[in-house]
């Protein structure tokens, strides 16, 4: 009896002989490393945590039962085949165990209670206590070299993987609605449905081969496992499922190497497995490189993003800061913008002879406090200016004037402070329009004041000429200030309007300023819908200021 | 190891799981690779191969 052997050659290395088809292999091999693929990879992103050691020990345990499988195929002992079959019977409900306990502890992050622990023990006693015995194998038929199954692997263990796999379908259906986090619900539902088709195609090929005893079919139901890793595979490079960090370029690389060296196991001639190899061999090269230069960009593009997010914190910090200085500025401003008032008010009542004569030696001392006070007015009312621009607080009332009255008027009171500098300033327009726009007043007067007084302050001959001119295609009006003064480098007219800013050469003539003048006038301007541009052919070449603002037609 | 909770109950529960399953195993790999106490339905015996 035990001389007895099935009527084919002795398998050669436990997995190969003649009677195992080559698809066998193919189909077996293929789910074997997509498995192990799937399992690894979970268990090497964090070996400690229990749902990557329950996940491996379950790709293990398929791949086991895939292994005898194989093995069952090629032997021809019936002994061995005996064992392996009853193993398989084992294994295949344990799998499904496995597969609920690893779904339950993914969707409640706890192990499940003491009365699920007994009733899945209760359902797998029998089974245990079974399996050595005829109930489970009643005996070995010789000419196919497979095992009659007894009650307990024909009907027990498939009434087991099918309860199994409805307690999964069961536990998803009362937890995943109830999971808060999209991904995770979306991480939930992909891993359950890749479960459920996995254990049902597993099982109904198992089922239907059990009862047809046409084994052949058992292999197709494994093809659920690559669905099943396909699934878990997509749901760890789009939602970082098992907090595995992992890409699109790893998965499909390893997809490729799985692919390719499984081929060496199903080609039959020794050219085809040559050729397999090479490619096997470059596949593994590229994809090396491949995943290598992946990573780094990876790498790099964590880095530019944490850069980035330093840089906002920095920005937002600064732009806090910049806040916090011009409310400083602002309540700085308006504590000395009363005193010098006071001090202006009273020295020009002591130079109109308010409080009784004064004699000519002490006049000029007073002169030089009112104007050094009606200085420091100024600077104190760019601050402020800037402090409002800033802090948004500068309030505009928009009106429709005629700008090119206005800049008359602006050259006819600063006339006298150009002829005492000895400097001429010409007025010309030439407008199609009527020169209407629509804006601030006040603030308009502010910034031609500012600007044609600048022109005049930094020119020591010559003149300043200033002229208003339309254009109505475009519809706007703008407004020239050229001079004959200092000029400016080109690197100064793109700083010009910055605050703090003034031209290289600016204290040679005038020693006075802020460097906010301009920087004030364009804010402003904008502000309005207009704009400021300055231009100079260099140092000593003279000044040409253009404000622009749109037409009110 | 991540923080799951596992009752006393629960941990004597697997362990008896794995020792009675371990032991089935064995009783299995006894009783068909060592003692080879199984039938076998001869059905070939015209073109039996023995190992002789």
């Amino acid at each position: 009896m035990q001389n007895l052997y099935c009527p084919w050659e002795p398998a050669t290395y436990l997995f190969f002989s003649s009677n195992v088809p080559p698809l066998i292999h193919y189909s077996h091999f293929v789910v074997i490393f997509s498995a192990l693929a799937v399992g690894l990879i979970i268990f090497a992103s964090n070996p400690r945590a229990l749902l990557s050691r329950l996940f491996i020990f379950f790709s293990v345990l398929f791949c086991l039962w895939a292994l005898l499988d194989i093995l069952l195929w090629a032997t021809n002992d019936p002994a061995l085949v005996m064992f392996s079959w009853a193993m398989q019977v084992l294994i295949e409900p344990l799998t499904f165990a496995m597969a609920f306990y690893i779904f339950y502890i993914f969707l409640y992050k706890e192990i499940p209670s003491f009365k699920v622990n007994l009733l899945f023990f209760a359902a797998l006693l029998p089974l245990i206590l079974l399996l050595p015995t005829e109930l489970n194998l009643e005996a070995l038929l010789l000419s196919a070299c497979e095992s009659i199954e007894g009650p307990i692997a024909k009907y027990y263990s498939y009434t087991l993987n099918l309860a199994f796999t409805f307690a999964i379908v069961l536990v998803g259906f009362l937890r995943i609605p109830r999971l808060e986090n999209k991904d995770k619900k979306r991480t939930a539902l992909y891993f359950g449905v890749g479960l459920v088709t996995f254990l049902l195609s597993f099982t109904s090929g198992n089922i239907i081969s059990s009862f047809t005893d046409d084994w052949t079919i058992s292999q197709y139901g494994l093809f659920g496992m690559p669905v099943f890793a396909a699934l878990i595979v997509y749901s760890i490079v789009q939602f970082k499922a098992f907090n595995v960090q992992a890409t699109g370029a790893q998965v499909l690389v390893v997809t490729l190497w799985t692919l390719v060296g499984s081929l060496l196991f199903v080609v039959d001639t020794p050219k085809a497995k040559i050729v397999a190899a090479i490619t096997l061999l470059l596949t593994a090269t590229l994809g090396y490189f491949l995943v290598k230069s992946v990573k780094r960009e990876i790498k790099q593009r964590k880095e530019i993003e944490m850069l980035a997010g330093n840089l906002e914190r920095a920005n937002t910090r600064l732009k806090a800061l910049d806040k916090q200085k011009s409310e400083f500025v602002s309540i700085a401003s308006h504590q000395l913008r009363s005193p010098l008032t006071t001090i202006r008010g009273y020295a020009s009542l002591l130079l109109e002879g308010s409080y009784g004569r004064i004699s000519e030696k002490a006049k000029e001392p007073i002169r030089r406090i009112a104007s050094s006070s009606k200085l420091m007015t100024f600077a104190i009312e760019d601050y402020l200016n800037v402090s409002r621009i800033e802090s948004g607080n500068m309030k505009y009332t928009l009106t429709d004037f005629n700008l090119k009255d206005e800049v008359d008027h602006a050259c006819d009171d600063l006339r006298q402070d150009a002829i005492k500098r000895g400097l001429a300033l010409i007025f010309r327009s030439n407008l199609s329009s009527r020169g209407i726009i629509h804006a601030d007043l006040g603030k308009t007067v502010q910034i031609l004041q500012n600007l044609i007084h600048n022109s005049i302050k930094y020119t020591e001959k010559g003149s300043v000429k200033v002229y208003v001119r339309d254009d109505m295609v475009r519809k706007k009006i703008y407004v020239d200030i050229i001079d004959t003064g200092i000029g400016m480098s080109q690197e100064t007219m793109h700083t010009i309007f910055q605050k703090f800013e003034r031209a290289e050469n600016a204290n040679t003539v005038n020693v006075h300023g802020t460097g906010l003048g301009l920087f004030v006038a364009l804010k402003m301007a904008q502000a309005m819908g207009g704009d400021i541009s300055a231009h100079s052919d260099g140092d000593g070449k003279g000044s040409r200021f253009t404000i622009e603002f749109p037409l009110a037609l | 190891m991540d923080n799951y909770m596992i009752n006393k109950r629960s941990q004597i529960l697997i362990l008896i799981f794995i020792l009675l399953t371990l032991i089935s195993i064995a009783a299995t790999y006894y009783n068909t690779l060592i003692l080879k106490n199984f039938v076998i339905i001869d059905d070939v015996s015209s073109e039996l191969i023995s190992d002789e």
